[in-house]
C-alpha cells in the first residue's frame, strides 16, 4: 500500500466534497491530495461552468407536456447532480430548492421542471434577482397561491412565506398588517396553463398606496422585493439558512453578522457569500456536524457504488419518498428538516432496505477487495470512529462466506454514523 | 386546472415493493411470501341523518353547550389506553366540518363553502357534521368547538410547532412533543411506545426516554428478523456501531442511538402481516390507519400512534377540496373503527384530530386563508357508547379578531382531556402550561 498523508487531511478533502457537492466519488480524494482541502475549495470556487440543461429538452423528449412520466422527470433531475461536472453549482441548485420550495403536487411536472431551470440559472448568481424571478415563476405562483390572487381580496399565502421563510424570518421585524399589505402588492399575476405563460393583469393588481413596514406609497413587486432585500434582517436570515445547510447549526452571532456584511457588501451576490462560508475555519472544523439528508445520502451511496446515471440503479422516485425526501415534493413550504430525525430507526430501516435492494455492480465487485480498508476508502471514510472500525473488523475476521462479505461490508459502512452524517 | 399527484399505479408499485423486497433473502436461500396486491373502493356511506337542530341562538352567535368543570379524581395511570391522533395538515376549516344550524351569517360570509342545513348530520347542541362525515357520525363521534390559542399566529409552522409541543404560547422552546411526553409517562421499556407512519417520527412524538419511531410501513424492517448468518452478522455490526466512541459529537450520539433503537424494536414489528386489506380505502390516511390497526392488534407496547392527512390548506378550490378531504377522513376512519371493533381492540382506543388552525371566516375568491380557532373531532369510548355530542363554547361571530374566530379554549384543554381521560395522566405532567379537561368530551 502506498504511503498516505494523514487520515485527517484526507477526511477534510472528503468533507469538502460532501458539503460542496454530493461526493466524494471514488478516486476524488486521491486526486486532490496534493492540493489539499484549501486548494480544492479554490478550484470549486473558480469553476464558472453552469450545467444549464435545455429547458424544453424533456418535453421534446416526451411530447405532450401534460403527460410526463414522473420517473423520467426524476431521472432528468437527478442525473446532472450525480454527474456533478461542477459540484458546487449542483449543491447550490439543490440548496435553493430547499430554500424556495415548491411542489409539483401543485404545479404539475412541467412548471416544476421550468422552476428547476430557474434555480440552475440563479444558483450562484444574485439573491435579489433570484427572489424576484421566483416570485413570478409559475410553479411558485401555483404552489403558494399567488396565481390569480386579486388585489381587492388577496391571497396571503405567498406574502407570508416569502417574508417568513424566504427572506426576513419570523422575527424579521414585520407584523401581521405587513403580510396583508405585501399580499396586495404581490397580487395580479396569472398562470396560463394552456400557453404555460405568466401574465400580469393590472386590473387584478392593487395599485393604490399601501403601508408596508412603515412606508406608505404605491408599491409594486420590484420595489417591494428591493426593499425587503435591502434589510439587514433579510441578509441575516439568508446567511443563517445557508449556513445551516453548508456548515451546521452552530452559528455564532458574530459570525452571522460578519457573513451578513459580506453578503450586503457584494450587493447580494451569492458566490462571495458561499466563498466566505467555506473558506472559514468553522467550515473545516464542522466535520460530521449535521445529518446527511436522505437525498444527499442516496446520491452519495450511488456515487460510492459507481452509478453514473439513475438508469443504472434500481432507485425509483417513490423509494426516495419512503426515505422521506423526494425532490420537487417537499413535505411543506419550510422544506426538509436538517436535524437528528434523519438518524432515527425509521431512517436506519429505510436506508438499509434500499441498500438491500441494490445489486453490487460488476465493476465494484471486480475492483474493490472485501477488506475494511478498501470499503472505507471507497465510502470516503478516512478517520473512522472506534466502534465503526470494530464493526467492520468483525466482518473481515469472522465472516468467511467470501461471496457476500463485500455486500455486508458496504451495507455496514453506508449505515455507519460516519456515512449517515455530512 | 390539472393537479399532479401520485397515481394509483405508483401506490400499487409501492405496495408491491413492500411485498417483494425479498431478492436478497431469496438469494440466500430464504423466502418471504408475497401476498396479492389489490385495491378497494371506498366504503359505502350511510344515508345522512338530517335531524333538525334542536336549538340555535341568535344568528351572529354560535350556540353554547353546558360545560361545568368538575374536579377529576386522581387515579393510577392507565396503561391500557390507546390513542390515535389524526393530524389534519394545513389548517382544517372547522366551520365547514362542524357547522352550526341556521347560521345565515356564515352563509353570507362564505358563499359556497357551507352545507345546506338539510344536508348536515345532527351532532347535537345545534351543530351538524359535514354531510361527508355521515358514516363516521353514525358510529358515534363528538366535537369540540373554539379550540386554539389565546395568542394565535397564522404561520403553519409556528402553529404546527405549538400543537406538536403542546404549548399554545408564542415562546415555547420545548424539545419534546405532547404525544412524546405521554409516551414518556407510559414508557415501561417496551421496544416502541409511539409510532407514526412517515420517513421520520412526527415531532409530536419527540420524547425524552420512550422510543418513538416513524416507519414508512410495518414490514419495512423484515431484514432484522431473518435467521440466516448474513443477517445475523448485520445485526452484530449494527450493534457494534451503536456503542459510543471517544470524541462522539452529538450527531454521532444520535446516530448511534438510532442504530440501537432500531435493533430493539425491528424484530417486534416484523411479525405484522402484510396482506392487503380491502376493507380500507386506498388513500394515504386509509393505509396509515390499516397499519395502525395491525400494530395495535400485535400489542408490542405501542400506545400512541400519530397519522397525518395532508391537503387542508385550502386557499383555493375549497368547495370541492374540502368535501374530498372530509370523505377521505370519513372512509378511512370508519374502516379503522370497524376493524378495531372486529379485532376486539376498540374499547380502550380513542381517536382524535388536530389541526394547526382553522380558516378565515370570510372567504377569499375560491377558498379561505389561515384562520384562528377551530373545531376538533373525537371518537372515544364515551362518544361511541352515547352517540356523541358537541362540547366547548362556540366563538362569537360578531366578535372576530381581524376576521378570525377567537379561541374559547386553549388546545391544552383539549390535550388535557386526552391525557386525563384516555390514560389517567395528570394534565400538568404532560403540559408545560397546564390544561383543564373539557368535561365529558372523552
Amino acid at each position: 500500500m502506498k504511503a498516505r498523508q494523514s487520515a485527517i487531511e484526507d477526511e477534510q478533502i472528503a468533507h469538502v466534497l460532501r458539503r460542496c457537492g454530493f461526493g466524494p466519488k471514488p478516486g476524488d480524494v486521491d486526486r486532490w491530495r496534493d492540493d489539499g482541502a484549501a486548494g480544492l475549495i479554490d478550484a470549486l470556487l473558480e469553476d464558472d461552468e453552469i450545467h444549464a440543461l435545455e429547458p424544453d429538452g424533456l418535453f421534446d423528449q416526451f411530447g405532450d407536456a401534460d403527460d410526463i412520466d414522473s420517473e423520467a422527470l426524476f431521472d432528468a433531475y437527478i442525473n446532472p447532480m450525480l454527474a456533478a461536472t461542477n459540484p458546487l453549482h449542483e449543491r447550490m441548485t439543490w440548496y435553493w430548492h430547499t430554500h424556495f420550495t415548491s411542489s409539483i403536487e401543485s404545479s404539475g411536472p412541467r412548471f416544476g421542471w421550468q422552476q428547476h431551470h430557474l434555480l440552475r440559472r440563479h444558483a450562484l448568481g444574485n439573491f435579489r434577482d433570484l427572489a424576484r424571478a421566483i416570485s413570478t415563476d409559475p410553479a411558485m405562483l401555483l404552489y403558494l397561491d399567488g396565481a390569480g390572487s386579486d388585489g381587492d381580496n388577496p391571497n396571503e399565502n405567498y406574502a407570508r412565506e416569502f417574508m417568513e421563510l424566504f427572506t426576513l424570518g419570523l422575527d424579521g421585524g414585520y407584523v401581521e398588517d405587513d403580510v396583508r399589505a405585501a399580499a396586495r402588492i404581490f397580487s395580479g399575476w396569472h398562470v396560463d396553463w394552456e400557453t404555460a405563460e405568466v401574465r400580469f393583469e393590472s386590473e387584478k393588481h392593487y395599485d393604490r398606496p399601501v403601508a408596508f413596514m412603515g412606508k406608505r406609497q404605491r408599491w409594486n413587486i420590484d420595489s417591494l422585493i428591493d426593499h425587503i432585500c435591502s434589510l439587514q434582517a433579510c441578509h441575516e436570515h439568508v446567511v443563517t439558512r445557508l449556513y445551516h445547510h453548508l456548515v451546521g447549526s452552530d452559528l455564532s452571532d458574530s459570525r452571522r453578522a460578519e457573513l451578513a456584511q459580506v453578503f450586503a457588501d457584494s450587493d447580494l451576490e451569492i458566490k462571495p457569500l458561499v466563498a466566505a462560508m467555506i473558506r472559514g475555519e468553522d467550515f473545516l472544523e464542522a466535520l460530521h456536524s449535521r445529518t446527511r439528508q436522505p437525498f444527499e445520502w442516496a446520491l452519495a451511496a450511488m456515487n460510492v457504488l459507481g452509478f453514473r446515471a439513475i438508469e443504472q440503479v434500481d432507485l425509483k422516485h417513490w423509494q426516495l419518498e419512503q426515505l422521506g425526501q423526494m425532490p420537487m415534493r417537499p413535505p411543506n413550504v419550510a422544506g426538509w428538516p436538517l436535524d437528528d430525525r434523519w438518524s432515527s430507526p425509521s431512517q436506519v430501516i429505510a436506508r438499509t432496505s434500499l441498500l438491500l435492494d441494490w445489486e453490487l455492480p460488476e465493476a465494484v465487485v471486480n475492483s474493490v477487495a472485501p477488506t475494511v480498508h478498501e470499503v472505507l476508502t471507497r465510502c470516503g471514510i478516512f478517520a473512522p470512529s472506534e466502534s465503526t472500525r470494530a464493526a467492520l473488523d468483525e466482518i473481515e475476521q469472522n465472516f468467511s462466506e467470501f461471496d457476500y462479505r463485500l455486500e455486508l461490508l458496504f451495507v455496514t459502512a453506508m449505515a455507519s454514523p460516519e456515512f449517515s452524517l455530512l | 386546472m390539472s393537479t399532479f399527484s401520485r397515481n394509483q399505479s405508483d401506490e400499487r408499485a409501492l405496495l408491491a415493493h413492500v411485498l417483494n423486497r425479498r431478492r436478497f433473502l431469496t438469494l440466500l436461500g430464504g423466502a418471504g411470501a408475497a401476498g396479492a396486491v389489490g385495491c378497494s373502493s371506498a366504503a359505502p356511506m350511510r344515508k345522512a341523518n338530517t335531524n333538525a337542530a334542536a336549538a340555535a341562538t341568535a344568528d351572529d352567535s354560535l350556540p353554547m353547550s353546558p360545560s361545568a368543570v368538575e374536579p377529576q379524581p386522581r387515579r393510577p395511570v392507565d396503561p391500557n389506553g390507546r390513542l390515535v391522533v389524526i393530524e389534519m395538515q394545513g389548517g382544517n376549516d372547522g366551520l365547514a366540518m362542524l357547522q352550526p344550524f341556521e347560521s345565515g351569517v356564515l352563509r353570507d360570509h362564505r358563499p359556497g363553502l357551507m352545507s345546506a342545513d338539510e344536508d348536515l348530520v345532527d351532532a347535537g347542541n345545534g351543530f351538524g357534521w359535514h354531510p361527508a362525515l355521515a358514516g363516521l357520525a353514525g358510529l358515534g363521534i363528538s366535537g369540540v368547538v373554539g379550540v386554539g390559542s389565546n395568542d394565535p399566529d397564522f404561520s403553519h409552522f409556528a402553529m404546527e410547532q405549538r400543537w406538536w409541543r403542546g404549548d399554545s404560547g408564542r415562546d415555547s422552546r420545548a424539545r419534546t412533543g405532547f404525544c412524546g411526553r405521554v409516551c414518556d409517562v407510559l414508557d415501561v421499556g417496551d421496544p416502541v411506545t409511539g409510532l407514526s407512519f412517515s420517513g421520520s417520527p412526527s415531532p409530536a412524538l419527540a420524547s425524552e426516554k420512550a422510543v418513538t419511531v416513524g416507519l414508512s410501513d410495518p414490514g419495512a424492517s423484515w431484514f432484522f428478523s431473518q435467521d440466516e448468518r448474513w443477517f445475523d452478522m448485520l445485526r452484530t455490526t449494527y450493534g457494534a456501531m451503536s456503542v459510543a466512541s471517544p470524541d462522539d459529537n452529538p450527531r454521532f450520539e444520535a446516530a448511534r442511538h438510532g442504530l440501537a433503537d432500531t435493533l430493539r424494536f425491528a424484530e417486534a414489528l416484523s411479525e405484522i402481516p402484510q396482506e392487503d386489506d380491502e376493507t380500507y380505502p386506498w388513500t394515504d390516511l386509509g393505509q396509515q390507519l390499516r397499519f395502525a390497526s395491525e400494530v395495535l392488534d400485535l400489542d408490542v407496547g405501542v400506545r400512541v400512534m400519530h397519522v397525518r392527512q395532508g391537503g387542508y390548506d385550502t386557499h383555493s378550490g375549497q368547495e370541492y377540496r374540502h368535501r374530498e378531504l372530509m370523505t377521505e377522513l370519513n372512509d378511512a376512519t370508519m374502516a379503522f373503527v370497524n376493524d378495531l371493533d372486529a379485532r376486539g381492540r376498540l374499547d380502550n382506543t380513542t381517536i382524535v384530530t388536530t389541526s394547526e388552525f382553522g380558516r378565515r371566516v370570510t372567504n377569499n375568491d375560491g377558498g379561505t386563508d389561515h384562520g384562528g380557532a377551530s373545531s376538533m373531532l373525537v371518537s372515544s369510548p364515551a362518544s361511541r357508547a352515547g352517540g356523541g355530542a358537541v362540547y366547548g363554547e362556540a366563538p362569537n361571530l360578531s366578535r372576530l379578531d381581524d376576521g378570525n374566530l377567537v379561541a374559547t379554549a386553549r388546545f391544552e384543554d383539549y390535550y388535557a382531556s386526552i391525557a386525563e381521560e384516555c390514560f389517567a395522566i395528570d394534565a400538568n405532567e404532560v403540559l408545560p402550561t397546564g390544561g383543564t379537561p373539557i368535561t365529558g368530551l372523552i
